[in-house]
């Protein structure tokens, strides 16, 4: 599965990048989000996920790596993980461009292999599914980081 | 006395016995078998088509209270039982060692003293997995740069087996000199019989006998037994089989899956019994999948349209493991019969079998094995070269029928049909459902812009495996049995060595003994499925319960009446030459007054036997076959296309059946209603699909649909009968004609419908989406 999107945020560029390479920060606006079991490294964290596709839910702990960084222009996370009857296998890129000291625009792409019970129970519905989680992640960035632009911090 | 109206034998429409107590709730299936004591297991299986498995961690799932103990491959393997063998000399693993083939394949088994505590050790058994890319195009898999996916075999190719049958000089020869040749692909999707009853088992040891007892839904109990014996080295005799009643079996419930074995391993593993049940998207994504056959036909004809050859080529995906259920020397079942009804000088049929990451199988789902992938190929091939000459399908499937007289008839490819009548059979179909009219209809509504349909399918089937000499599974004949004996008071019971899935068996079986010996039928118990106490036989597949198991049980009880005649001499006090059986009564030639009923004997056999003469009255008959059976049928199907939506409507449907002799007219009507809406559901609605991932499309009844009282339309039956010759008493067997000739006939009509803006084949299911970019394609979508 592609998704690919971009989305404009009034924060600084260096206030989106540290924010979208935190592990706590990115966690806290994925919905589905339960904890993080370990953090390993600064790059290396294992968050817990349940993921529901339809009237299938599966709780996921995935094995997540921050990669590639070019700061604060580009990342790549990936992540893989399993839970009872299914899999999901991840990577997702980042672009920031910043349009002016207070704006940033943030294009990403994801690929993901989903294997497993939450594809061949809700094979029509996944589609739908990542994109009510992409909007609700954005939505939440989006509130956390003009919050945090206002307040002058970023946490 | 009797009279002959309480004897009801063939030809009767007598009410199922079975029926009583299935419509109370009354039966007995296998998760009704509570044991003191009894265990439950469960299964982890795999998210992914195809990986390696890096790690099993049991210990979380052994802390979950009441889970007893988890299996893996590695402990299967430390007893040597971590593969097993398949009905087509594959083999297939049990649970994986180190990789998995498919997804939703069994990884791991979890014991527990409650079904619940078992799901819950399930969710707590962590399995670390590496993936690995997935194979899934079964082309792609034959192609030379294809990773292999068995290494553990020798030949490292993803390539099965390649067989063939018929001639290819004379095929290639007859393709040369014909005047037009019409070439089609057709892809036969995978589906799944999807039984009420999903498959399941209970394995108990008794620790004082040594006996081995499982209750499992199998359509085949004494070659299981065989099978259940020589994989685990435990004496037949200490092995018993019960199957009891069988919600459906459908040839799914023919092979043997993983979780029958792990619930052995775990009963003697744990002392106790144990109980296996799979739920139902578990038999939908794991269990023995039919068809996936990717047909490539040919067909080569004169201008006026006689046909003169047959040309297959067939890629069929058999999955992860060839665990087919075929017999042993037809690895593509009986899909040389492609020729059909039709006189054909020559023919040749090529299939290549392949692995691939998808669940094993290639059972053969209510046909006589790959029957409806060779009916589907020429009853489609037909079509097409009607439409490629503009010659009326009827019309050109008169000009090539075998004729009536030309029976027994050696087709290309080798069979020797035993008897038919195929235009009688399609004369009465067009003058019953009025051909001539609905064509004049046809073209009213074309004029109209509205879109239907008429379209025919005039099947042969070959059923009742059969002949020694050439059918066996693993090496055990595929001959069948029964035993009957007579009690003194002129009741009787018969054991027959097939098993009833719903069939009716124990009112069809009652009813030739009512036949053969004079006994009402409701003074006859039928049993079946119980290996300690049935006689050996194959099973019930592949329509061959009546050519098989029926001879067994007149020949049988021809025995007994032979007896009868020693006895009704004796009583009578005249010679045996002297008695002639009529009127179900043993008479004294030219005395018709002076007789004995089948009962009297019974009593004598008991009580006043001659001297010299053993006491009882019993036989037993093993009937090896000396042909198949080959019934057939003529369906016209007319359809009704909605131009907004694609919806195929099927407005009419009959089917005109011949099985030869009929035992229970209302039984054969409703395995043909039966069939008929099992063969409409792959038609139009029913496949299983996989993404690039190799995940499941269509592993639930959300995705999957199959047609309930809602999509099935009133379906219109009658007959036609032409008696097996070589048959005790004439019968062909009837179970999966409707299954087999319906689909062609409902794709010939929607194809038909579609016709005159160059529409000239569709592919199953024709669902909605897919017909309405057809008429899109077209400029015909509203």
């Amino acid at each position: 599965m592609h998704f690919e999107g971009r989305e404009t945020v009034n924060a600084p560029i260096d206030a989106v990048w540290a924010f979208l390479t935190d592990a706590q920060s990115v966690m806290g606006c994925t919905p589905g989000f339960r904890e993080v079991e370990a953090i390993i490294g600064p790059d290396h964290f294992r968050p817990v996920v349940t993921a529901s596709v339809g009237l299938v839910k599966a709780t996921f702990t995935l094995d997540c790596h921050i990669v590639n960084k070019q700061p604060p222009h580009k990342a790549r996370i990936t992540g893989r993980g399993s839970a009872v009857g299914s899999a999901v296998d991840a990577q997702s890129d980042l672009e920031l461009i910043s349009e002016s000291p207070g704006k940033t625009t943030i294009i990403w792409t994801a690929d993901a292999t989903l294997s497993g019970a939450l594809t061949n129970m809700g094979a029509r519905l996944v589609d739908s599914a990542a994109e009510k989680t992409t909007n609700s992640f954005f939505a939440c960035v989006r509130e956390k980081l003009d919050a945090g632009a206002r307040a002058g911090v970023v946490r | 006395m009797t009279a002959p109206s309480d004897i009801q034998g063939m030809g009767h429409s007598v009410r199922r016995k079975e029926d009583a107590r299935f419509i109370r709730g009354k039966g007995n299936y296998v998760d009704d078998v509570k044991l003191p004591g009894m265990l439950y297991l469960d299964i982890v299986r795999s998210p992914y088509a195809h990986a390696r498995i890096t790690n099993i961690d049991i210990a979380p799932a052994l802390a979950v209270p009441g889970v007893l103990a988890v299996i893996t491959g590695k402990d299967l393997d430390a007893a040597g039982l971590a593969w097993m063998p398949t009905l087509m000399s594959d083999r297939q693993m049990v649970l994986p060692v180190d990789t998995v083939m498919y997804q939703s394949q069994e990884v791991a088994a979890v014991v527990a003293d409650s079904r619940y505590a078992a799901a819950d050790g399930v969710t707590e058994v962590g399995v670390s997995y590496d993936p690995l890319p997935p194979v899934l195009d079964p082309f792609k898999a034959l192609q030379p740069d294809a990773p292999v996916l068995r290494p553990d075999r020798e030949d490292k190719s993803n390539r099965i087996w390649h067989w063939e049958a018929g001639s290819r000089e004379s095929t290639d020869r007859a393709f040369r000199e014909a005047d037009v040749v019409v070439e089609q692909d057709i892809y036969i999707p995978r589906i799944h019989v999807a039984s009420i009853e999903t498959c399941g088992c209970v394995a108990s040891m008794d620790s004082v006998s040594g006996r081995l007892t499982v209750w499992m839904t199998t359509q085949a109990p004494h070659a299981i037994r065989t099978v259940f014996c020589l994989v685990s080295g435990i004496p037949e005799h200490k092995i018993r089989v019960i199957s009891p009643d069988i919600g459906g079996g459908f040839g799914g419930k023919v092979p043997v899956y993983p979780g029958y074995v792990i619930a052995v391993v775990a009963a003697l593993k744990t002392g106790r019994p144990v109980k296996w049940i799979e739920d139902r998207s578990e038999n939908l994504q794991a269990d023995s999948f039919a068809r996936d056959y990717h047909i490539h036909a040919e067909l080569a004809a004169n201008r006026d349209g006689k046909m003169k050859a047959l040309r297959t080529k067939v890629v069929a995906d058999h999955g992860a493991f060839d665990a087919a259920a075929n017999p042993s020397k037809f690895p593509a079942g009986l899909f040389s019969i492609a020729t059909g009804s039709y006189d054909l000088q020559a023919a040749h049929v090529e299939v290549d079998g392949v692995y691939t990451n998808k669940p094993p199988g290639g059972i053969a789902y209510r046909c006589s094995f790959r029957v409806t992938e060779a009916v589907h190929t020429i009853e489609r091939m037909v079509d097409v070269l009607a439409s490629e000459i503009g010659m009326d399908p009827a019309q050109l499937r008169f000009a090539n029928f075998i004729p009536p007289e030309a029976f027994p008839y050696k087709c290309a490819t080798g069979w020797e049909y035993d008897s038919g009548n195929y235009p009688g059979a399609l004369r009465k179909a067009m003058d019953k459902i009025g051909y001539a009219d609905l064509r004049r209809e046809q073209a009213e509504k074309r004029a109209r812009g509205e879109l239907m349909g008429i379209g025919i399918s005039t099947f042969t089937e070959i059923v009742g495996a059969g002949p020694s000499d050439t059918f066996d599974i693993l090496g055990i004949k595929m001959f069948d049995s029964a035993e009957i004996r007579v009690h003194p008071t002129g009741s009787a019971i018969v054991r027959i060595g097939v098993q009833t899935q719903g069939q009716g068996h124990e009112t069809t079986f009652a009813q030739i003994v009512a036949e053969e010996l004079g006994l009402p039928v409701d003074n006859i118990t039928v049993e079946h499925g119980d290996t300690d106490t049935a006689p050996y036989g194959l099973g019930t597949y592949a329509s061959r319960s009546t050519p098989t198991a029926g001879a067994a049980t007149a020949l049988a009880a021809r025995k007994i009446r032979d007896k009868g005649q020693a006895l009704a001499a004796h009583l009578l006090e005249v010679s045996e030459d002297d008695i002639e059986w009529a009127d179900y009564k043993f008479r004294v030639r030219g005395a018709p007054d002076k007789s004995k009923t089948m009962a009297d004997i019974a009593f004598a056999a008991y009580t006043n036997h001659p001297k010299g003469m053993e006491a009882g009255l019993e036989a037993v008959c093993y009937y090896d076959p000396p042909n198949l059976t080959f019934p057939f049928g003529a369906y016209i199907c007319v359809v009704d296309i909605d131009r907004g939506t694609g919806e195929v409507k099927i407005r009419r449907f009959l089917a005109v059946d011949d099985c030869g002799t009929i035992i229970n007219p209302m039984i054969v009507e409703g395995q043909i209603h039966g069939g008929l809406t099992m063969g409409m559901a792959p038609a139009l609605f029913e496949e299983i699909s996989y993404d690039e991932d190799g995940n499941i499309r269509g592993g639930s009844f959300m995705d999957y649909l199959m047609p309930t009282a809602m999509e099935t339309p009133v379906w219109e039956t009658d007959k036609t009968v032409t008696p097996s010759p070589h048959h005790p008493f004439g019968a062909k067997g009837v179970g999966e004609s409707a299954t087999v000739g319906a689909p062609p006939a409902i794709v010939n009509a929607v194809v038909d419908a579609l016709a005159h803006v160059g529409v000239r084949h569709l592919d199953i299911p024709m669902t909605p989406s897919k017909v309405y970019a057809v008429l899109e394609a077209h400029g015909l979508a509203e």
